[in-house]
């Protein structure tokens, strides 16, 4: 720094003073202190939030949009800024995981029927039997086994979406019927209605085609 | 068909198709975006709700402001700086939303206009028109206002931020720096560093009878702030101002258009000339009573849970202390627990915690 107010003052770095009190890093804040943060508007609470839910959205992301998609990491940011701006309904009745999951999966639901070029609404399921049939040392079974799959969802992209959702949300990913209702913008009772209908749908389906249900009820029989 | 047992079998496919493969978590740049946006959605959510009680005529909290003038007159014998002596790579990421009026960008020589929600890069130096405005949103939680004929250089390396003034008026409101955190203010003949949370800089026509013949001028309200000039490292408390003999006439000397863009109203009166930041009071006593209960000390943190509502019975932080003190109480002091619940259903009828409170008023476990 100079005195002359023609010379550009140049940044350094400053010793700290010892007279002068540093401030701590902040303390590791629980799942209350981050809710109390985030419903009082402070937002230096964004990192400890991030931290906090960022592996259950990516997990869940991972698991309902696939692990090669392209939007995973916009879809991932847009679930934990839907995670900020729907924090009032969290009425901790349920685990912040659980919630994360659930606001996660309503994102990616939306962004799924938004996108209109793809039809396949179940790829990530694919995507991820490939993945476990490259880890197998029984190639043979795997590969009949991700023959069977391949017609499995092919029927559920020929259902009734809705109904298919509620069926793969509930009976796959293991969301239950109030969960379901969150995601998809129903009441629970019409999730109920969808899922029953979704499970007699895909069952009709497949006892109408002999060749896959027989294939599913051998797969099913072997160790 | 009472039992679809092809839709058991798929069930059974597909959940052993491939639930174990874990997520690969986000890079550095990813992460920093994604905080960035999750910090720019909380200051929405609690703008929104400002608003909101504001036009229901409650009280909003105090925010920490920092202002920063810069008169034209320093326009004259400002030396330019090129990007790359002010900013590194590193620094928090920063997005633009211009306002009435518009605003520009230059980034390497060239500009351009500056879109809502560009992201700026160190080096970034965005000049307002007159009758222009824009606000930086820092992923830090601090948040920037230009006013017209602002133009400033932004910048940072790590955990600092560093912001270079040309020219106009700048209000910025800075988040609470952690460890290794610096958030710095250059102007033409001065440095500062911010070490609390709220103040304000001026600049001010030369006057050799004052701080000799800087233009720089500084107001503190809160916390503690270093100005360096000639040499001369100078910390500045709450309540104070630099340079010491004419920082309150230059502040006065200001004229209207250059009165702070984002002023938020204070939740509490300023007392006898010292501001008080009634915000860091009750984040402070919160932050007590949590040590408290962490420590398992449960009358020390239901004391300060107790502080809290009896002084700031309307603070943002003043529901969840409610919540907090009730499950303290609900074990140690049942009977005051009861109590407490039925004042916070009456006071909070939709609150979130409403089930619990109605579970302790009911006497279920």
């Amino acid at each position: 720094m100079t005195s002359s107010p023609h010379r550009a003052p140049k940044l350094r770095l400053v010793p700290t003073d010892p007279g002068i009190a540093q401030p701590s890093a902040p303390p590791a804040l629980d799942d209350s202190e981050l809710l109390l943060a985030l419903r009082a508007g402070d937002a230096t609470a964004a990192t400890a939030l991030h931290d906090r839910v960022r592996p259950q959205v990516d997990r869940t992301v991972r698991r309902l949009l696939g692990p090669g998609d392209i939007d995973r990491e916009d879809v991932a940011q847009l679930a934990m800024i839907e995670l900020v701006t729907t924090i009032d309904r969290y009425r901790a009745d349920c685990s912040l995981d659980t919630w994360t999951s659930t606001i996660a999966a309503r994102v990616v639901y939306k962004h799924i029927r938004r996108r209109k070029t793809e039809r396949r609404i179940f790829s990530a399921l694919d995507a991820d039997l490939l993945a476990a049939s490259r880890s197998t040392s029984r190639p043979g079974r795997e590969a009949a086994l991700r023959g069977v799959t391949r017609r499995v969802l092919e029927h559920l992209d020929a259902m009734d979406e809705s109904k298919a959702w509620a069926f793969v949300l509930h009976d796959v990913y293991g969301y239950d019927l109030r969960e379901i209702a969150e995601i998809t913008d129903v009441s629970v009772t019409a999730a109920q209605t969808r899922l029953v209908r979704g499970r007699r749908e895909i069952h009709e389906r497949i006892a109408g085609d002999a060749d896959l249900a027989q294939a599913l009820e051998s797969t099913q029989a072997e160790p | 068909m009472n039992d679809p047992r092809y839709a058991w079998l798929v069930r059974k496919l597909l959940v052993s198709g491939g639930a174990s493969i874990a997520p690969v978590p986000p890079g550095p740049m990813d992460r920093a975006r994604a905080i960035a946006a999750v910090a720019q959605a909380i200051e929405t959510r609690a703008r929104r709700r400002r608003t909101a009680r504001w036009a229901g005529g409650a009280v909003a909290a105090a925010a920490a402001v920092v202002g920063v003038f810069v008169g034209s007159h320093a326009l004259g014998h400002v030396v330019a700086r090129a990007p790359s002596q002010v900013a590194s790579s590193g620094g928090p990421e920063i997005v633009a939303h211009p306002a009435a009026g518009g605003a520009s960008v230059l980034v390497s020589g060239a500009q351009a206009p500056l879109v809502e929600g560009r992201s700026l890069a160190s080096g970034s130096r965005i000049v307002t028109p007159p009758g222009g405005r824009a606000t930086l949103s820092f992923s830090t939680g601090t948040s920037v206002a230009l006013g017209e004929g602002a133009d400033v250089t932004v910048g940072g390396d790590g955990g600092s931020a560093v912001l270079q003034l040309a020219g106009g008026v700048v209000d910025l409101h800075v988040a609470k720096l952690g460890a290794g955190q610096r958030f710095v203010v250059n102007t033409p003949d001065a440095e500062v560093e911010v070490r609390g949370t709220q103040f304000r800089v001026g600049l001010a026509a030369p006057d050799p009878g004052c701080g000799g013949g800087t233009t720089t001028r500084v107001t503190v309200t809160e916390g503690v702030v270093v100005v360096r000039h000639a040499g001369v490292e100078s910390r500045v408390p709450a309540g104070e101002g630099w340079p010491a003999a004419c920082w309150r006439t230059s502040v006065s000397t200001l004229p209207p258009t250059d009165a702070p863009l984002a002023m938020p109203p204070a939740s509490r009166p300023l007392a006898a000339g010292r501001p008080v930041s009634a915000l860091a009071e009750q984040n402070d006593l919160f932050a007590k009573a949590a040590t408290a209960r962490r420590r398992g000390d449960v009358p020390g943190a239901v004391a300060a849970f107790d502080r809290l509502l009896d002084e700031y019975p309307a603070c943002p932080l003043a529901e969840g202390a409610a919540v907090e003190r009730m499950r303290l109480l609900r074990s140690t002091a049942p009977g005051r627990a009861v109590t407490l619940a039925q004042q916070y259903l009456v006071r909070y009828p939709r609150g979130f915690a409403r089930a619990e409170a109605e579970a302790i008023v009911s006497g279920l476990p």
